[in-house]
């Protein structure tokens, strides 16, 4: 294992490099799904570079709020942001090390998740119009029904491999030749599900609608403007690429560098961006495939993903 | 305008609806018995059953009740019984060690 107890700076800096890398590739990656949809529809779609010109133009617009507003409305993107780049630090993409590493598991990742989406919930509550009721009710519905089928992935992975470190498991993962049990595969399984939800991807919610028949968490951050939405796309943003690298490292490891050697690195960040592209342009092809599920019926397909995650754990003691 | 709280916990309960089993039932009453359209008052009535209540408290605590009813013979309030009690008892527990093998 790469991990020293005692961090060197140069171990401390290539931490920090990654994170800014991070934050860097994010709307990269959102640009990269718009446009496999847009070709996919036949239409030319926006350069993948627009999500950066739009958050840019977001930074330099005033913000409109509403008078009924008290202070939760004005922290709650900064909350956001603040806990998404907490994450970021947890999670490593291209080499397994964390700079926050032993400080805490995938438990507080997921709780940190949670934080966030309990502000930008009650935001939503916030500005007292109807939209925001609306999202926050779906959403409310959606998210509580998600998190016990994300444990139940999480921690069939975390069984397998011996910890719920999310440095340990990518050690363990990244030294491993194949990707060895029916357990493994079910987990996978529900985890794209819970992915796909999570960032609120067609089945689950439409994130480029106009109208409120199909808005879950689009009708949340109506009321937003000027610099908070730029974070709260940012945010949106850098929660899809971590939660996609971390189904990259935890299923598909190999090529994921396991010491601090430049040669390795740059493989394993080459590796890293084509295994992103790919999944987005997987997961933009399934969004372009189906169409927005009734409300009702999200329940049914998060249960599927909830008994997968139970097939997967039961398969670990058969 | 606002969102109540059983309106934002609808979809919730409307997943979970085989445990809560909800009740809805709209009464609506109109002026004249000729014409429904024009309605004096409605009247709604929601409720959800409460399945800790009614399953697992409830049998509970009913029961306890029933065995402190009974119980409750021994509370007379007149201190010549209670000392009579503490007498039988130990009769009955020396009577107890002296045949307790």
């Amino acid at each position: 294992m790469p991990i020293e107890t005692s961090a060197s700076v140069s171990d401390i800096l290539i931490g920090f490099i990654q994170f800014m890398i991070i934050i860097i590739l994010a709307p990269l990656l959102t640009g990269i799904m718009r446009k496999i949809k847009a070709i996919t529809q036949k239409r030319i779609g926006s350069s993948i570079f627009q999500t950066y010109f739009d958050i840019l133009k977001l930074m330099k617009k005033n913000e409109v709020i509403s008078q009924e507003v008290s202070w939760i409305f004005r922290f709650s993107p900064w909350i956001i942001f603040s806990s998404t780049l907490v994450v970021a630090f947890f999670i490593p993409i291209f080499v397994v090390y964390s700079p926050f590493g032993l400080g805490g598991d995938i438990i507080l990742v997921i709780g940190l998740f949670g934080l966030s989406r309990f502000f930008l919930m009650l935001a939503g509550l916030d500005v007292s119009s109807a939209f925001g009721g609306i999202g926050v009710s779906r959403e409310m519905m959606i998210s509580s029904l998600i998190e016990p089928a994300l444990f139940l992935a999480l921690f069939t992975v975390a069984v397998t491999y011996g910890s719920t470190n999310v440095e340990i498991i990518m050690s363990h993962t990244a030294e491993s030749s194949i990707l060895i049990s029916a357990s493994l595969l079910f987990s996978l399984f529900g985890f794209f599900i819970i992915v796909m939800a999570e960032t609120g991807k067609i089945p689950f919610d439409n994130p480029a609608t106009h109208l409120e028949l199909t808005m879950v968490h689009e009708a949340m951050v109506l009321e937003f403007s000027g610099k908070s939405l730029a974070l709260i796309e940012l945010s949106q943003s850098i929660k899809q690429l971590l939660l996609m690298s971390l189904l990259i490292n935890f299923f598909i490891p190999w090529g994921l560098s396991t010491s601090f050697s430049i040669s390795e690195m740059i493989v394993g960040l080459l590796v890293f961006l084509l295994k992103m592209v790919s999944l987005g342009i997987l997961i933009a092809y399934i969004e372009t495939k189906v169409a927005k599920w009734r409300l009702f019926r999200i329940p049914d397909l998060i249960f599927l993903s909830l008994a997968s995650g139970l097939m997967g754990i039961i398969f670990l003691f058969i | 305008m606002q969102y109540t709280a059983s309106s934002l916990s609808q979809p919730i309960l409307h997943v979970f609806r085989n445990f809560y089993k909800p009740f809805l039932a709209i009464q609506s009453f109109s002026y004249y018995s000729s014409n429904s359209y024009v309605k004096e008052s409605v009247k709604i009535q929601i409720s959800n059953k409460n399945i800790f209540e009614d399953l697992m408290y409830g049998p509970i605590i009913r029961t306890v009740f029933k065995v402190y009813e009974k119980m409750n013979k021994f509370q007379t309030g007149k201190i010549n019984l209670y000392l009579l009690n503490v007498f039988v008892i130990i009769i009955l527990l020396l009577v107890y060690v002296r045949l307790s093998p």
